[in-house]
């Protein structure tokens, strides 16, 4: 990829981890350490970081299963380990083995072992797991109290269009939430399958044609979350991110008013003319920019405050003007196989058309 | 035609209906003359014989390891690093679909199909498979399937939308234009007979082809895990066809099954693929656990502990996989009532490998262990099958699995499971039955490299995975950026997975060497209880010279001189042995339960016939993905085809 | 070694259960069983996930034909039933004259469902529900043409007086599957024609 090295450095950083309270658990954070020593600083999105309710009690419930799976392993490991030095200390190669009814004796200890070691231990534990299972998902089954937004979002190949119906806003690849406040997603698909996923806040619920899926949202921290497209949808499901934004109240009111708004009006003549050349140029048919398209291009993200965004292309560059041109200029080769064609114009019209666009705040 | 000349077909086909028992010492050859395939090329595609079709199974299974082995290191090598370009987007998806296509359905299926037929005829004393044109004819489609996947690979239309191909993605030409999924369609759809045709043929061997005296308490812990493979293959597989069909027919004559525009529905593809696809894991693991099974047993040095119990562990978990197939898909959108039924059911699928492995390290405990390269396999699939179980408890715990579904954890369980409860196991049983099947022994010394260097490859490889799918690495990406901290981990699996490539390529250094400059294995080299220890090594075609009579399970290690009990007509052994004709194929046709013999079964000779139909209905099934006249055109070859294999219809004559 | 000269032999040619071939036979019946199953489980599923079926705008022909068709390939499997226990009383005309009953009345079944299905205003193309019962009834339908195809061969084999009381096992395993697609087509029926009025 011809724009990687861009790629590398510039992108929004996911929140730094809380240092204390996690930092003694198990490799994931050792790793953290690791990584962030090698790459200067960056954080990852780990699951057992959990920033909201739901992720922490998934997270609780993944050090319950943690610790059995590690008992259940040692034990067996034990066993086998006796088992082995056991038999081996008795053993000449080609020794006689035991006839059937020799066997048939030994036998019968033996079985009150598998039943029981094998068949009732590993039953109760497993009913135990169960039972957290249990518990576990009544926790996600009741909606949590205190939702104020709905949240419409929608799967594209390979890009995520963010609606908030009561205001209408419709933006792109970004998704802005109070902190603290759960808010209701409901999940949608235009064509194929996808899955969204945010691993600090919650599990993933996938986005099927046809059908609405409902999660709720919550961050118990203001910060910047990596959000991923999981199930496989395609030549760019890779580059299928965004950025969940979890905002204090009035950061995030402030936000939502102004993308409610209609698109800002150029002040300069070059923007001025870019917003022809923006009308008259194809991009119009895939994308909207409230105030100046009729509302009908749904084939791409609405642009209306395309520069209030932090990145491009569903988190594949950051939003730099630079990286908006490359965009333009050559989408297939950033993003190969993405629905957007490269499109023609005059270099007057390109520059135009990108100050139009970079003053679409 | 007159009675004379019908008394001669029936002659010709079956020999004289009555007649009295031979005389005097076997002829082994005459059985020689009666058994051999035909010469030259004409022969390489007549032969029908189990061990000549057994082997080309295992033989091929392995080639496809190894192909979908090096897919597996182009991939690992394009995710060694972030934002690395090794292979593009489109090639990736490719490979990791055709990886997992050939891991699943071209190497473990296959594999283990290969291995029950070449061992099942010999472990319950008959001289060959049932129908042993229907073998023939499963490995000629499995070949043409293979094929046809990997020109498409070669030519740059590889599957592209996963193996398990959820639908709109596969099923709408829209989203998946090349020819890609076409062919994902007509591999498997063509695999999948052939598992099926091999799933009949091993159940019917082993129903009514034991030796006289094999009842099922008699039968090998090897052969009840073939029977039970073989049960979930028949009800499972068909499931998988009607998923491929139904994709199949979406894209190419417009169906709209998984097209929620048009009143279809794209969850319907996941319940119809996974009503399969768990089923299948554990199609390659029960299999596996026959292997270990036979080889705990005979280097152990004692007999299996509990082993009804544990036969009956076998059955318990082919019926309990067929009620967890909604836990490939917890994060659909499903009622939390069905969340909870099949998380329990997943919970308890669990309980029989349990008992499984209770019973394994029961029988190490009370035996004497001889410490080889086989056993070490032995305790590296204990050892990584247990990681990769408990994952799948976790896996089953529906909140946890929403955060790490469709993650790398996924993947590293997947692994676990699967290169630790097939591949480990299959390398055991390559050890312990290679004497067998080509006379020489496997150097032992490069198998301890072999098993050292794969165990720990494989640990570094897929451990860190687990980390990197809690670290929030979705699966099935070719690339990922260097921000989200996941290149470290992502070396060292990389790193883990050339040592692993490394000790399979020991392994194949090993064969080939071994073939040609191996120790001689004679016919026993372990002193093991089962009766394939008891012919030469290869055996031969006809494998046994004298048919045996069964008596206990242990054959070779306690003949069982006094039938206890009830005498059965088995017991009185002696008398029948002369029964079986060694002019003719023939075996003992035995009943279910107890293995009485009912009859003589006339086995199929050399024939051209499964050939020629594997090409009647591979010409149906890859024609179909350029014009859907083929499929008819097909139909008529092959019931051309069955008018040839079925001539010349006289053997209903009576004399 | 002994042998004890006046054993008899077991014999090479068995019917039913003692067969390998019948066993073939069963198997692939189970495997048709699921899959006919699946068909079933996917109309079901289709239906209940659209809130109307059949949907509007499609128009479901009476339920005469498909039930007198019913009852055509119900009488062919009782014609096929019929000659199998004829040949096991050594009555050969019967044996043939019950086959080629059965290759009779499911030709009728095929015509019938060609004139049924060409007066349809829909296909497989038009919507989920086109796709589905188009495919339970081309599956089945292959399935009665490949019977009757067999049937022919094996009619052939009557005519030359292959079967015999104690060996026919062509026959056998013929009737077996020819019970087998008529039985199968009941639940078919029933999914297709009548569950959609209930
Ligand atoms: C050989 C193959 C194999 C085997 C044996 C298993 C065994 C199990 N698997 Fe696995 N599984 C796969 C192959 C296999 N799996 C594959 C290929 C996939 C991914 C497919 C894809 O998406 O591409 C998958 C995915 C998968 C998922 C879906 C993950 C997802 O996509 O979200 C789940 C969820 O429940 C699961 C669960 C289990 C469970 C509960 C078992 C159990 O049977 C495990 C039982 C064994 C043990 C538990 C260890 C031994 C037991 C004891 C020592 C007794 C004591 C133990 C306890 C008390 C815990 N598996
Ligand atoms: C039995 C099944 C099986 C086996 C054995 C393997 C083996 C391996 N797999 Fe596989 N894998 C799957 C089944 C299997 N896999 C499945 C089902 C998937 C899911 C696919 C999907 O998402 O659709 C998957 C997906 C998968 C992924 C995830 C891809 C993604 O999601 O993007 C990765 C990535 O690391 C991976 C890696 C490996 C590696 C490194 C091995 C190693 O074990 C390979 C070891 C190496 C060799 C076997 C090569 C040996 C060859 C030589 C030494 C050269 C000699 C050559 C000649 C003589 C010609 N696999
Ligand atoms: C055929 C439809 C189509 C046309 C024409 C088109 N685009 Fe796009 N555009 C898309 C799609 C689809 C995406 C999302 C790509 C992705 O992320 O996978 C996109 C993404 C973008 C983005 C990034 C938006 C974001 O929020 O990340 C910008 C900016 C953009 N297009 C500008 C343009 C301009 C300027 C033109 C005209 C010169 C244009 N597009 C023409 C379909 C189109
Ligand atoms: Cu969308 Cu992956
Ligand atoms: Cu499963």
């Amino acid at each position: 990829m011809r724009y990687q090295n861009h790629r590398q450095d510039h992108l929004p950083q996911v929140p730094s981890m809380r240092a204390h309270a996690r930092a003694g658990r198990l490799v994931a954070a050792a790793a953290t350490a690791v990584a962030a020593a090698l790459l200067g600083g960056c954080e990852m999105p780990i699951a057992l970081d959990p920033r909201g309710p739901a992720a922490a009690e998934i997270a609780r419930i993944w050090w319950l299963l943690f610790w059995t799976a590690v008992v259940v392993s040692v034990i067996v490991f034990t066993l086998l380990g006796f088992a082995v030095r056991r038999a081996r200390t008795s053993a000449r190669t080609d020794e006689p083995h035991p006839t059937s009814e020799e066997g048939a004796r030994i036998d019968n200890r033996a079985t009150g072992f598998v039943l029981i070691g094998g068949g009732l231990i590993p039953a109760l534990i497993l009913i135990a797991a169960t039972v957290l299972t249990l518990t576990g998902l009544a926790v996600f089954d009741r909606p949590p109290d205190g939702v104020e937004h709905t949240i419409v979002v929608r799967g594209h190949m390979f890009w995520w269009e963010v609606e908030y119906p009561e205001h209408g806003v419709v933006t792109a690849n970004e998704i802005h939430v109070p902190v603290g406040q759960p808010v209701r997603v409901e999940l949608e698909s235009a064509d194929v399958i996808h899955s969204f996923w945010v691993p600090q806040l919650h599990g993933k619920i996938e986005m099927i044609p046809g059908k609405t899926n409902v999660i709720y949202m919550e961050a118990d921290e203001a910060g910047t979350y990596f959000g991923k497209c999981a199930e496989f949808c395609g030549r760019q499901h890779a580059n299928m991110e965004f950025l969940f934004i979890a905002q204090e109240r009035d950061e995030f009111d402030a936000w939502l008013e102004r993308q409610a708004a209609d698109a800002a009006e150029p002040t300069d003549d070059i923007a001025l003319r870019g917003r022809d050349v923006f009308v008259e140029s194809p991009c119009a048919a895939c994308h909207s920019v409230r105030g100046l398209t009729p509302a009908a291009a749904e084939a791409g993200p609405d642009l209306t405050h395309l520069a209030s965004r932090r990145t491009l292309a569903a988190r594949t560059l950051p939003n730099v003007p630079g990286n908006l041109a490359g965009w333009i200029l050559d989408p297939q080769g950033i993003k190969p196989g993405n629905q957007m064609p490269a499109v023609n114009l005059e270099p007057d019209d390109f520059h135009a058309l990108l100050a139009y666009l970079g003053g679409l705040r | 035609m007159t009675q004379h000349d019908e008394a001669q077909q029936v002659h010709h086909h079956y020999g004289p209906q009555h007649s009295t028992p031979r005389e005097g010492p076997p002829d082994p050859e005459l059985l020689e003359r009666t058994w051999r395939p035909l010469p030259g090329i004409v022969g390489f595609f007549t032969v029908v014989n189990y061990s000549t079709v057994g082997m080309r199974f295992i033989v091929t299974g392995f080639i496809f390891l190894l192909l979908g082995g090096v897919q597996a290191l182009i991939m690992r090598t394009q995710l060694a690093q972030p934002n690395l370009d090794v292979v593009s987007a489109e090639l990736f998806q490719q490979l990791f679909s055709t990886h997992g296509v050939t891991m699943m359905f071209f190497f473990a299926v296959p594999m283990f199909e290969g291995l029950a037929m070449y061992l099942v005829p010999l472990m319950i004393g008959a001289r060959d498979m049932a129908m042993p044109r229907l073998g023939a004819l499963g490995y000629w489609l499995y070949l043409i399937a293979g094929i046809t996947l990997f020109v498409g690979f070669i030519l740059g239309v590889g599957p592209d939308a996963g193996w398990f191909a959820h639908a709109p993605l596969s099923s709408e030409t829209t989203f998946t234009p090349k020819l890609g999924m076409d062919i994902w369609v007509t591999a498997i759809g063509l695999l999948e007979i052939s598992a099926l045709l091999a799933a009949v043929e091993i159940i019917v061997t082993i129903f009514k082809c034991k030796a006289p005296g094999m009842s099922m308490a008699r039968m090998p812990i090897f052969v009840w895990a073939a029977l039970v493979m073989s049960f979930m293959m028949l009800f499972a597989m068909p499931a998988v066809l009607l998923a491929t069909v139904a994709v199949g027919l979406d894209r190419m004559v417009g169906t709209h099954f998984f097209n929620a525009a048009m009143g279809g529905d794209p969850t319907l593809y996941q319940h119809v693929f996974w009503f399969f696809g768990h089923p299948e894991v554990y199609i390659i693991f029960t299999p596996a656990l026959g292997v270990v099974s036979a080889a705990l047993v005979t280097f152990a040095r004692r007999p299996m502990v509990a082993y009804s119990i544990v036969a009956l562990s076998f059955v318990a978990m082919g019926i309990l996989s067929f009620g967890v197939w909604v836990h490939h898909f917890f994060a659909i959108g499903i009622p939390p009532i069905g969340l909870s039924f099949f998380a329990a059911a997943s919970m308890m699928v669990s309980i029989p490998s349990g008992i499984q492995l209770a019973a394994f390290i029961g029988t190490v405990w009370t035996g004497r262990v001889v410490l080889n390269t086989s056993f070490l396999f032995l305790i590296g699939f204990v050892v990584i099958f247990v990681m990769g179980g408990v994952t799948g408890v976790m896996l089953a715990a529906v909140p946890f699995n929403w955060q790490v579904h469709d993650s790398y954890f996924v993947v590293a369980h997947l692994h676990y499971v699967l290169i630790g409860g097939a591949l480990f196991p299959l390398f055991a049983g390559l050890f312990y039955w290679f004497p067998k099947f080509t006379g020489k022994l496997l150097n032992e010394r490069l198998g301890r490299w072999q098993f050292g260097i794969m165990f720990v490859g494989f640990n570094v490889t897929f451990f860190v995975q687990h980390i990197l799918g809690l670290q929030g690495m979705a699966r099935r990406i070719h690339t990922y950026d260097a921000d989200l901290g996941w290149g470290t981990f992502n070396l060292i699996s990389t790193i883990g997975s050339y040592v692993l490539a490394f000790g399979i390529l020991l392994f194949v250094v090993n064969f080939v060497w071994s073939l040609r400059s191996g120790r001689d294995a004679g016919i026993d080299p372990w002193k093991a209880p089962t009766l394939e220890w008891s012919v030469p090594s290869p055996p031969p075609q006809y494998t046994f010279v004298e048919p045996p009579v069964i008596r206990s399970l242990y054959p070779l290690w306690d003949p069982g001189e006094s039938p206890s009990g009830v005498e059965t007509a088995a017991d009185r052994g002696v008398a029948l042995r002369p029964q079986i004709r060694e002019d003719y194929r023939e075996t003992f046709g035995t009943s279910i339960m107890d293995g009485e013999p009912e009859s003589r079964i006339n086995l199929r000779d050399n024939s051209i016939w499964p050939v020629l139909a594997s090409l009647a209905i591979g010409i149906a099934f890859v024609g179909a993905m350029f014009s859907l006249w083929f499929f008819p055109i097909g139909a008529v070859l092959f019931f051309l085809t069955m008018l040839g294999w079925h001539w010349p219809f006289s053997k209903e004559v009576a004399s | 070694m002994s042998v004890r000269v006046g054993t008899p032999m077991l014999p090479v040619y068995t019917l039913g259960p003692k067969s390998v071939v019948w066993w073939g036979m069963i198997g692939l019946i189970a495997i048709e069983i699921v899959v006919f199953s699946g068909l079933i489980a996917m109309y079901f599923w289709l239906r209940l996930v659209n809130p109307s079926w059949p949907p509007e705008g499609i128009d479901t022909k009476g339920l005469l034909i498909p039930t007198i068709n019913t009852l055509v390939l119900i009488a062919s499997a009782v014609a096929m039933v019929v000659a199998k226990r004829a040949i096991v009383r050594g009555n050969q005309r019967v044996l043939k004259l019950g086959q080629m009953v059965a290759i009779a009345l499911g030709m009728v079944f095929l015509v019938l469902k060609y004139i049924e299905y060409s007066g349809y205003g829909y296909d497989w193309t038009t919507h989920a529900y086109g796709s589905i019962t188009w495919t339970i009834t081309g599956f089945h339908t292959a399935h009665v043409i490949s019977v009757v195809t067999k049937g022919l061969v094996v009619l052939t084999m009557a005519l030359r007086g292959m079967f015999r009381p104690d060996r026919h096992l062509a026959f056998e395993v013929s009737t077996l599957y020819w019970v087998f697609v008529v039985v199968i087509w009941i639940p078919l029926y029933f999914t297709m024609y009548i569950s959609p009025r209930l």
